[in-house]
């Protein structure tokens, strides 16, 4: 299994979420969390909050 | 083969392992390696040398009662030579790949020698990888070793059988999820739900660096979510109290089985017998408790108004006999006369004159009335008679129910005479019999105690999160009243449907994971019972597991050591299949401790044991029997005896 794969089991499930901002900040999230798997306590907080700015303002396009 | 395999395991002067050794365990025609030895001659210490290499610890305690930390990671005949301050060095390097060699991990140790005996240390994991034709040293070698096999679900890949005696004991449903959680990658959801949470409370506290009423509500959930992580810290201490109090208690038991008095083992195996048919019958009366309460929750109005309905249909009757109550008459006969134009009496009937109105009156009448008394009427008597059968089988369930409260009640008066018995008893062997029971009665005690301490957290957890999400709609609520904080209520709202989302995805997956979970299982266990009947296997939704003869009995509570052993081995070999991990199996003693006879018949059927897939057994003299080596000839890869000599192990090929 390569560091970037999240189990199919959740991937398969993620690509069923209707709206498209949930489900591409779903799919980043998890992918970052995947990189960081072997980090005990991994920096997140600056990431997440990028991405959330960016589908949220994307909203207001 | 395109699974990963063990290529071939490198060890100098680890534990009795001296000087420079190689197993060598490339598939060729076979996938099955075997790897026979006598107690203490290295089996344990083979999977220890890997989980040290991987992992950087040592995860089986080898059969001396030794403490594992207290002894030397090099060789003792070797370190005989030293001086205090003095070290020596060993490494042990694991090669896995599909066809050829692809990884190479290695991890070295050394062992000092000082006063009071040694102290071990272990250098950094290093990786050589074949890239194309080349090897090359990755910066990040436990990134990679995360690829091949993660610690987390290494437990179900490199095992010793000897652990699995206890797994379906007394509250393996804890055990069971937290395995499933373990190889599904839910952990990668959780962390993600945690962050989310953390994320959402920082932007919460932006928007809530204000005077009024939100700032409260902000300070109440800071609160709330404080009490959270305090009760999960002691649900989590709680329940490694469980698991080691439980340990405990089967430590005991084992030195329990291992005295060699005769009389002393029977006392002992009859309380276990005793103990599992107990439970048995606990769980039989608890289905007989749900069934008499469904029967009375379907009989019970019935019963309770019989009186009542006696009196009604008393009255019906009176009220029918005195020509009071219409008589029974179906709609399409009154239909049938005014088509025909004639009453039975022979007035003579046509539409729109008063006969025919004064019929049609009583259609309807007779309609309602027929709808609401009379068929009432003759609907009592069959309600009572069923209800009356109802009644029969409740009885019939609380005489079943105060017969089996009787048989546990003597069952449990027999395993009090047993423990005095075995606290009275004295034997020659250097074990306290008294002591070890008395420990085991507390540990018992208190294990009990635990349980209930968890159950009890639990609720409150639940709780707190109920109040966190109530307090947490109000504080939208009041953020809305801002406009302001609409930036910020948009960035809450799509953290919140973000975290709905994702734990949805989570709930999803493990039904999903039960699903395969248990077709798995089932599969698995078919293939390894020696039994010629087919089982069906049930996981239920909170990780309870049944296990249904043809007869549709659950034999869960009654399997016996051989059986429980093989549903313990299929359910890691289901787990490896759904964990997305294709790596190879190494398997310690995978018969565990049950007896001969079963231990036989389960190793006869071990070449089934997770198909395409390489798997290593460690396995005593008494595991690997000439019979068990013929069945297992077609798959054999390679074999290797383990000889014991002088404290020092040498791995001979047994080819």
């Amino acid at each position: 299994m390569k560091q970037s794969d999240v189990n199919r089991l959740i991937t398969d499930e993620v690509d069923q979420i209707e709206d498209s901002d949930v489900k591409q900040f779903i799919r980043d999230i998890l992918a970052f969390e995947r990189s960081k798997i072997d980090q005990n306590q991994p920096h997140f907080k600056n990431e997440y909050e990028d991405l959330i700015k960016k589908y949220t303002a994307e909203d207001d396009d | 083969m395109t699974r990963l395999e063990f290529k071939t395991i490198r060890l100098k002067n680890y534990r009795q392992y001296a000087g420079e050794q190689e197993i060598d365990l490339t598939s060729r025609t076979g996938r099955l390696n075997i790897i026979q030895g006598q107690n203490g001659a290295g089996k344990s210490n083979l999977l220890n040398a890997i989980t040290l290499c991987f992992y950087g610890e040592e995860r089986r305690q080898d059969d001396s009662d030794e403490d594992l930390e207290s002894l030397p990671y090099v060789t003792r005949s070797v370190l005989e030579e030293l001086d205090d301050g003095d070290s020596l060095s060993g490494y042990i390097e694991v090669e896995l790949g599909t066809d050829n060699p692809e990884y190479i991990f290695r991890r070295t140790f050394s062992t000092y020698r000082v006063d009071s005996g040694f102290t071990n240390q272990i250098g950094d994991l290093t990786l050589r990888r074949r890239v194309g034709s080349e090897w090359k040293e990755p910066d990040n070698p436990n990134t990679h070793l995360n690829q091949v096999l993660p610690a987390t679900v290494s437990d179900y890949f490199l095992f010793d059988g000897e652990d699995l005696d206890a797994f379906f004991e007394e509250g393996y449903t804890d055990r069971v999820r937290d395995a499933i959680l373990d190889v599904s990658h839910i952990e990668l959801l959780n962390t993600s739900i945690d962050h989310l949470e953390k994320v959402q409370t920082d932007i919460e506290r932006k928007a809530s660096n204000l005077e009024g009423e939100a700032g409260e509500l902000r300070d109440q959930i800071d609160e709330l979510e404080d009490e959270l992580e305090e009760k999960e810290s002691e649900l989590s201490t709680t329940k490694s109290d469980i698991e080691s109090t439980e340990t405990e208690i089967e430590r005991i038991d084992r030195k329990l089985q291992d005295i060699s008095d005769e009389v002393v083992r029977d006392l002992y195996t009859e309380r276990e017998e005793l103990e599992e048919d107990i439970k048995e019958k606990e769980s039989k009366i608890e289905d007989l408790q749900k069934d008499t309460v469904e029967l009375m929750v379907e009989a019970g109005p019935v019963v309770y108004s019989s009186e009542a309905l006696d009196y009604t249909l008393e009255l019906f009757n009176d009220l029918s006999d005195k020509g009071q109550i219409p008589p029974k008459i179906q709609e399409w006969f009154i239909d049938e006369l005014v088509e025909r134009g004639e009453c039975i009496c022979g007035t003579e009937l046509s539409e729109g004159d008063e006969h025919v109105k004064h019929l049609r009156e009583l259609q309807t009448d007779v309609s309602e009335v027929m709808e609401e008394n009379l068929e009432g009427k003759s609907e009592i008597p069959s309600m009572k008679k069923v209800a009356s059968g109802q009644v029969d089988q409740i009885q019939d369930r609380r005489q079943q129910i105060a017969s089996l409260s009787d048989e546990i009640d003597s069952g449990k008066e027999r395993i009090e005479e047993i423990k005095n018995r075995l606290k009275s008893y004295d034997i020659p062997d250097d074990v306290d019999i008294e002591a070890l029971e008395d420990n085991r009665e507390q540990l018992e005690s208190q294990v009990n105690t635990l349980r209930e301490q968890k159950g009890r957290i639990e609720k409150e957890i639940e709780d707190i999160e109920s109040k966190i999400d109530s307090t947490r709609t109000d504080l939208h609520r009041e953020l809305e009243k801002e406009d302001r904080h609409q930036q910020i209520l948009k960035q809450l709202d799509f953290i919140s449907d973000a975290d709905a989302q994702i734990r949805d995805i989570k709930q999803s997956i493990l039904a999903d994971i039960r699903e395969s979970t248990e077709e798995n299982l089932e599969q698995y266990f078919n293939e390894l019972i020696w039994k010629d009947e087919e089982y069906d296997i049930t996981l239920y939704d909170d990780y309870s597991i049944a296990v249904f003869d043809p007869h549709g009995d659950n034999k869960i509570g009654s399997l016996s050591a051989g059986e429980k052993q093989v549903l313990a081995l299929s359910f890691m070999a289901a787990l490896t299949q759904i964990s997305g991990f294709n790596a190879p199996i190494l398997i310690d003693t995978p018969l565990g401790r049950i007896s001969s006879e079963p231990k036989r018949r389960i190793a006869k059927n071990l070449p089934k044991y997770v198909e395409d897939t390489q798997i290593t057994f460690l396995m005593t003299d008494e595991e690997y029997t000439d019979e068990v080596q013929a069945m297992m000839q077609s798959s054999l890869a390679n074999e290797y005896l383990l000889e014991f000599d002088n404290n020092v192990t040498r791995v001979v090929s047994h080819a």
